[in-house]
């Protein structure tokens, strides 16, 4: 009896151990590998990748990330096929107005259980950011950053032009006025960097009353006589107050603007950090107002999960965004990056408050509208419609039969779509 | 006699099969697979897939933009290939012995051909660039101001046809230049003994000598010419206005670039310049090759 009620004991005892043990083993996070694909081509994907590796080091989930990064176009390629073949990455970092594509062909996963799952308070951070990962009340992103486009000033040339370097301009006429001030031909400096790729063109536009597009897609707006007036406004600012060089590409600009060839520019924040590195004296502005106000177009990332991800998957995913969203990992980026601060309580912060460049561009980040996020033909409006149209313009070619061409393409695109 | 043709037949067959095999896989199926999906409704997310017929074919008559990038891409075609092979034609005529110079100056008109086509038009745009290259710098040192050739509508094709040329005649250069020096000497000692001058050796010995190389590369370059993308993607990306855009560069943009990413429609773009390249190749090896040669 003795014996059985010790083998009794035993066994009691070894079960226990054996649930402690499994308890233990329980607690042993398995390693997980993730991958994400990005486009941060620039220097902001150095910095990218030490948060990354930051992360690697840092998790206790035992969660390895591993990126790649790659053009614009490859990863636009790559992708859909990618994840439709289920050769994909993990999940992915890509601009906001993919995100609506990407939903609707069922290429990423809903993730609206994020908040829930991480503990992370939603309204810790700037609603209009948060809602752009949003299609109705689905979430499928989280936030990774947030822009607008500013107006860059050289503070050096505006001195040496015998303008203000502390007062950049605020209304479309002193941007001319400045503009025509510090252009200098002979030296090859120009007052004002107007390409014909990159979307600056509708800030113009909206500027004065203008418009391109229903925010719903389905009314062209671009041929009307505000618009006719802003082109042939940047068509004199070129033309023949030459201003600005002729046939400018962004990318021509950002070298110019680097180079100091241009008092000014309207980018978004990825040309701080050059900037910076390369001393130039700058100032970052709010776009300048036109009659009917003063207006930017968002822009911005987030990290959205892949279609297809296994719920190892989908945990490691939210905890590496629960990491992006902490406040240290926010503030490390815009600190080093110069995109604006969105998250309340890094706002706070004391580094924050004091770096005038990254006040500048928060205090100019509240004039954003929607340029074309929701809409699946948001590339080809850029691509077929604006870009010819302000290739024709700058060119010098009639004001009212450019737009009106623009305008037929477009009628052809909302109609297909 | 039959039994030993048959094995002889046999023992071909087996060496043909890697290459057959190589391009059923690389070319073959994919262009079966163009063909089939040019026939569909199609995007680049593979959801919603149906039979189009030959709806994106039909579709096609209608787009005003086909129509400009294929009168692109026979401008650029027409105007670069001639370029190439008469400025190698040019070179030859000053480089048919095989002396140590000649031997130098051969490969370095080649080194820009082992280029990639990717370093190369960047490094032309940046030396073309107005506002900040190495090219208008210079100009204006005396006094020139030049445009901005690759977002000048009249410019920006001649630019890259040019660049192109730049880049690609040493190929052509190097396979007349062979061809050139297996002219035999005695036809040259013949035409000295009639009394011809350097130039007249030129057009009625060596000419008529490699005649069929020279078919050879222009087949080869035109076919080339109207697959061109890689210069234009990167100098011009089609533009200023659509003046640069190819077909390739169409195809790319409306399967890739540019939602809806239209598969169906760009395979079937693809597909038509297939057939004209198809129609080219099969005239100009009926009319280069078959005057009086072995080959066609």
């Amino acid at each position: 009896m003795k014996k059985r009620a010790a083998a009794i004991m035993m066994a009691m005892a070894m079960t226990a151990s054996m649930g402690n043990g499994m308890t233990v083993f329980a607690e042993e996070p398995e390693p997980v590998t993730i991958s994400f694909w990005c486009n941060f081509t620039g220097s902001d994907g150095d910095v990218l990748r030490e948060l990354v590796a930051d992360f690697n080091e840092t998790n206790e989930e035992g969660i390895t990330v591993e990126i790649d990064i790659m053009d614009s176009d490859t990863l636009q390629s790559k992708l859909p096929t990618a994840i439709s073949t289920g050769t994909g990455p993990s999940f992915i970092l890509m601009g906001i107005e993919y995100l609506e594509q990407y939903a609707a062909n069922g290429l990423i996963e809903d993730i609206s259980d994020f908040w829930e799952t991480t503990g992370i308070d939603e309204s810790g951070f700037y609603e209009n950011v948060v809602q752009k990962s949003y299609i109705g009340d689905t979430l499928y992103g989280v936030p990774m950053q947030y822009n607008l486009q500013y107006l860059y000033y050289n503070k050096d040339v505006f001195e040496a032009a015998g303008l203000d370097p502390e007062n950049p301009p605020a209304t479309l006429d002193e941007l001319k006025e400045a503009a025509i001030a510090c252009t200098d031909t002979s030296k090859n400096q120009y007052g004002l960097g107007i390409p014909y790729d990159y979307a600056a063109y509708v800030c113009w536009l909206w500027a004065n009353g203008g418009d391109v597009i229903s925010v719903d897609g389905t009314e062209n707006l671009l041929n009307s006589q505000e618009n006719i007036d802003t082109l042939t406004w940047l068509q004199d600012l070129v033309m023949n107050e030459g201003v600005s060089p002729e046939g400018l590409s962004a990318a021509d600009a950002d070298t110019m603007l680097q180079s100091g060839q241009l008092a000014m520019y309207t980018s978004g924040p990825w040309n701080i950090n050059g900037l910076t590195e390369l001393g130039v004296n700058f100032g970052v502005a709010a776009i300048p107002a036109g009659t009917d106000g003063a207006y930017s177009p968002e822009g911005g990332c987030s990290w959205m999960l892949t279609k297809g991800a296994d719920d190892a998957v989908r945990k490691a995913v939210y905890e590496f965004m629960a990491y992006w969203l902490s406040d240290s990992t926010l503030k490390e980026w815009s600190n080093r990056n110069g995109f604006p601060v969105w998250s309340y309580s890094v706002l706070e912060d004391e580094e924050i408050k004091n770096n005038e460049i990254l006040s500048s561009v928060s205090a100019a980040s509240e004039i954003g509208r929607d340029w074309h996020l929701g809409l699946s033909i948001g590339s080809q409006i850029d691509k077929d419609v604006m870009q010819p149209l302000m290739e024709s313009v700058l060119a010098g070619n009639d004001v009212a039969e450019s737009l009106q061409s623009a305008s037929d393409t477009l009628d052809g695109i909302i109609a297909n779509q | 006699m039959k039994k030993r043709t048959s094995k002889n037949q046999n023992t071909a067959y087996l060496f043909l099969m890697p290459s057959f095999i190589v391009l059923t896989i690389f070319v073959f199926v994919p262009l079966a697979g163009a063909a089939g999906i040019s026939l569909m409704n199609i995007d680049i997310y593979m959801n919603d897939i149906s039979f189009a017929g030959i709806g994106n074919y039909t579709r096609m008559l209608g787009d005003s933009r086909v129509w400009n990038a294929t009168w692109n891409t026979v401008c650029f075609a027409l105007i670069e290939v001639p370029l190439q092979i008469l400025l190698a034609l040019l070179l030859l005529m000053f480089m048919t012995k095989n002396s140590r110079f000649h031997k130098l100056l051969r490969t370095t008109f080649y080194i820009p051909y082992v280029c990639s086509m990717t370093a190369v038009s960047i490094m032309w745009s940046m030396i073309l660039n107005k506002n900040y290259g190495v090219l208008s710098y210079l100009l204006s040192k005396i006094g020139i101001s030049m445009p901005n050739l690759l977002s000048s509508a009249v410019w920006a094709m001649p630019t890259v046809i040019l660049v192109t040329v730049w880049k690609n005649f040493g190929y052509t250069l190097t396979v007349l230049s062979a061809a050139g020096l297996g002219v035999s000497g005695s036809l040259y000692e013949a035409a000295e003994l009639d009394g011809a001058n350097g130039l007249q050796k030129f057009f009625y010995v060596t000419i008529p000598g490699i005649r069929e190389t020279i078919g050879f590369c222009v087949v080869t370059t035109l076919i080339m010419s109207l697959q061109v993308f890689d210069q234009i993607y990167v100098m011009t990306q089609g533009g200023p206005q659509n003046k640069t855009e190819t077909l390739v560069g169409y195809i790319y943009n409306r399967g890739f670039q540019t939602a809806p990413y239209d598969l169906g429609y760009a395979s079937a773009v693809a597909f038509y310049l297939f057939l004209i390249i198809a129609v080219i190749t099969f005239v100009m090896r009926k009319y280069t090759f078959n005057r009086g040669g072995d080959e066609g």
